[in-house]
């Protein structure tokens, strides 16, 4: 595993090592900062908290679970002190939104081979709330598990599932409005 | 359409490829800046050690004194009382002196050297991390 190597490095005085770690989690460190906090210059300042204190808690990871869990649960964490609103993130029973409908799936289909798809797609996380597009980033765009998930937010597994059906409904819900906004817009 | 767990889980991921949020291009730098920081600043805990202050080498030389003349009046087969103690002890005083300088000065100068060498290799250290 690299990060086993650059982790020995680093700690071995290396710190060089550690811009291999930046390199690689960087970007999804960011996303998930951005997704809670919604603010470019917000999420980049919890960005290098959590760098910091990575490199700060490194002696004692003892891979114990994944290192890219285990930092992304310090960057969760850091991103939410950041934004001192734990409501957001409340561990919550909700009914459970209902299944995708054809209409939705089809508007989702029709992007699939647009240029801008990634900036639809963006658009659309941002008009989410920031506990759903956080869930369906870590889910879909960073594959984690439903356990990883649970291990990075502190949520129930439950919790997660749900969260994340809902998330996803909301998400076919809303590109499908963005896609009729988009004909109208062109009619 | 299929619209199965899978299909749809197939396809949200489709959707989501590549979406990553971008940072700016400094931020990488910021990071490794701080990062060097921290690094420093450890740096610095481990290896700084304080010179010996002047009282406490005056202090020791005292002390180093004292044993002395006490260790030597053990051995002296005078008469106790205090003048002959003290007349003993004056002619041996240059000696006392010179022993308590000695040994005063060998452990000033060896906690110097260690100093500077932590010192340099402090410097040195700091050089090849950051370098």
């Amino acid at each position: 595993m690299d990060e086993q190597k650059w982790i020995m490095h680093i700690l071995a005085g290396d710190t060089q090592s550690f811009s291999c770690l930046v390199a690689k989690y960087e970007k999804m460190a960011y996303t998930i900062a951005f997704r809670i906090l919604e603010n470019r210059e917000e999420a980049e300042e919890a960005v290098q908290d959590a760098f910091v204190k990575m490199y700060r808690a490194l002696p004692d990871f003892q891979f114990e679970s994944k290192f890219s869990t285990w930092f992304y649960r310090i960057v969760y964490r850091t991103a939410l002190s950041a934004l001192r609103q734990q409501r957001n993130f409340a561990d919550y029973e909700e009914a459970g939104a209902t299944d995708l409908t054809m209409a939705e799936m089809d508007a989702a289909s029709s992007i699939l081979e647009r240029e801008d798809r990634k900036e639809i797609i963006s658009g659309v996380l941002k008009k989410l709330p920031a506990d759903e597009s956080l869930l369906l980033t870590l889910y879909y765009l960073e594959e984690c598990s439903v356990d990883e998930i649970r291990q990075i937010t502190d949520l129930t597994a439950s919790n997660v599932k749900i969260k994340l059906f809902r998330g996803r409904k909301h998400f076919y819900e809303t590109l499908q409005k963005m896609m009729k906004q988009e004909v109208s817009d062109l009619l | 359409m299929n619209t199965s767990e899978e299909h749809i889980d197939k396809l949200t991921k489709k959707l989501m490829n590549g979406t990553f949020e971008q940072p700016s291009p400094s931020l990488n730098t910021r990071i490794m800046a701080l990062i060097m920081g921290e690094k420093r600043s450890l740096i610095r805990k481990c290896y700084i050690k304080r010179m010996p202050s002047l009282s406490m080498v005056i202090g020791c030389f005292v002390v180093y004194m004292m044993l002395i003349a006490g260790v030597a009046s053990l051995f002296m087969k005078q008469s106790e009382t205090m003048s002959n103690l003290l007349e003993g002890l004056k002619n041996i005083f240059p000696m006392l002196l010179t022993i308590g300088t000695c040994v005063s000065l060998f452990f000033f100068f060896t906690q110097l050297d260690n100093w500077l060498n932590t010192k340099e290799s402090m410097k040195t250290n700091v050089g090849k991390k950051i370098g």
